[in-house]
């Protein structure tokens, strides 16, 4: 009786032991170093037309993809071919300005897993090897820049639209973890953007902070009667 | 006269354009959520005299300041931040802010207390779901070894009223913790930023925004100067 207790604590203390050795995170998908650039882009302005590529590393997941770890496996996200609708400027008082864009089109995004080669910006490939995880689509991403007095970056953000605007999981290896009924979640990408001169490598124009939030929560339903339903059809 | 032009101009070129060249390196990714408390104005983010707080985990650190992320849970703290007044432009609201504080605590996986931003469920304390600040945030978020804090200063909240979302920026002045000493003194300028999202299937009960962002450190390296004779010579 006494083994059979020791076995039942020993368990009980394994199950409450961590069981990722990575970071603690928020979202479901937290990116870590990442980068985007343009094909016509100048001094914090994209020009219409300019199409966007975001590369990054995924540091953190959490629930439905807790049991991935990036410590030991190598996870990207690639998003690519949304397009600018160029960029808006608008005083905000106090000497600061906004720079506001839009970006919309066909956009796609792809998560990969790697475990052979290590993601390079200077080697845009680098991202997009691998296992595709996760791949989708995206119609709109909204960048906000804040620049200070002197003109220099204060702060930024990015962002795909609210849950449900066309964000959306199509496929990839873990999709049925992301959709419901062979139809895929919708998702939101957001996070900081960042355009200090020196915060990314030459050929990229913005560091970004991001993270996708995912929401796979069924609709709700709503209990009634057979009559009620039926008197839906008279 | 030519060969004497073209003197000067080598001698020109010999001189140090800048002593210095300048890099911007991670220090620390975060992710969390914010929220107001005292909030003097409930009805209005960014009132005069609302206080603006963030509480969240860091995802990833610079090797340099020693983080193990296989025995210790990182978690991020901005505090005293107290808004001096907003201003609205269109649908941009800009929201500034006095001096206020932000904070990295180390906690260990094990024995240590987990980050948590809604309230324990224990039945003695059942505050599960309860609007920060309550019996576990603030208070899961700063305890544990704080390794590294400093002023915050013209911290900023630019927000878009109508899409909900926003950003914040301020300048970060190390003075205290534990990993201090790991800050390099060729260390110029530091600096946070990050988004905020009020996407409501993603933010709990009594935060305002779902925030994602980082703390970035400004380096000198120094640069040597050499004539164009001497940098040919590197070549052959």
């Amino acid at each position: 009786m006494r083994k059979v207790l020791l076995v039942l604590a020993g368990l009980a203390v394994a199950l409450v032991a961590p069981l990722a050795a990575h970071a603690a995170c928020v979202a479901p998908i937290s990116w870590g170093v990442t980068y985007a650039t343009e094909t016509n882009y100048v001094g914090n302005i994209s020009n219409p037309g300019s199409v966007l590529t975001i590369r990054g590393l995924i540091d953190c997941f959490n629930a439905p993809f807790a049991d991935l770890d990036p410590t030991t496996k190598q996870y990207t996200v690639v998003i690519t071919g949304l397009v600018s609708g160029g960029t808006t400027i608008n005083p905000l008082g106090g000497g600061f300005t906004n720079y506001h864009t839009v970006y919309t089109g066909g956009g796609s995004f792809a998560y990969y897993e790697d475990t052979t080669t290590p993601a390079d910006p200077a080697n845009p490939p680098t991202y997009s090897d691998g296992t595709a995880i996760l791949t989708g689509v995206l119609t709109q991403l909204t960048v906000d820049i804040t620049l200070g007095p002197t003109g220099a970056y204060v702060s930024g953000n990015f962002d795909t639209g609210p849950m449900g605007s066309g964000a959306q999981f199509t496929g990839g290896t873990l999709f049925s973890r992301v959709s419901n009924f062979g139809q895929g979640c919708p998702l939101r990408d957001t996070g900081g953007w960042n355009v200090s001169p020196n915060a990314h490598p030459a050929g990229y124009t913005a560091e970004v902070a991001g993270k996708t939030d995912i929401d796979c929560q069924p609709t709700a339903d709503k209990a009634q009667t057979w009559g009620a339903t039926k008197a839906i059809y008279r | 006269m030519k060969r004497m032009a073209w003197l000067l101009l080598l001698a020109f070129l010999a001189v140090p354009a800048a002593a210095f060249a300048q890099t911007d390196q991670l220090l620390v990714s975060f992710e969390g959520f914010d929220y107001e408390f005292p909030d003097v104005h409930p009805a209005d983010f960014g009132g005069v005299g609302d206080w603006y707080n963030v509480v969240g985990y860091v995802q990833s650190a610079d090797p340099l300041l020693g983080a193990d992320f296989s025995t210790n849970e990182y978690t991020i703290q901005f505090f005293n931040l107290w808004s001096t007044g907003f201003q609205d432009f269109g649908n941009f609201r800009v929201i500034n802010y006095t001096t206020g504080r932000v904070r990295l605590f180390e906690d260990p996986l094990s024995g240590g207390t987990h980050g948590d931003f809604n309230g324990s469920a224990f039945p003695d304390n059942n505050t599960a779901g309860a609007p920060p600040p309550n019996d576990t945030s603030p208070s899961t978020f700063n305890d544990g070894t704080l390794i590294l804090g400093g002023s915050v200063t013209g911290f900023v909240i630019t927000f878009d009223l109508l899409a909900g979302t926003g950003n914040f920026g301020g300048d970060v002045h190390f003075d205290e913790g534990t990993k201090l000493g790991s800050i390099p003194v060729d260390v110029t300028h530091a600096y946070t930023f990050a988004g905020l999202t009020s996407e409501g299937s993603s933010v709990y009960q009594g935060y305002d925004h779902q925030v994602s962002g980082e703390i970035r450190i400004e380096r000198q390296v120094p640069t040597q100067s050499a004539s164009w004779g001497k940098m040919k010579a590197l070549y052959r």
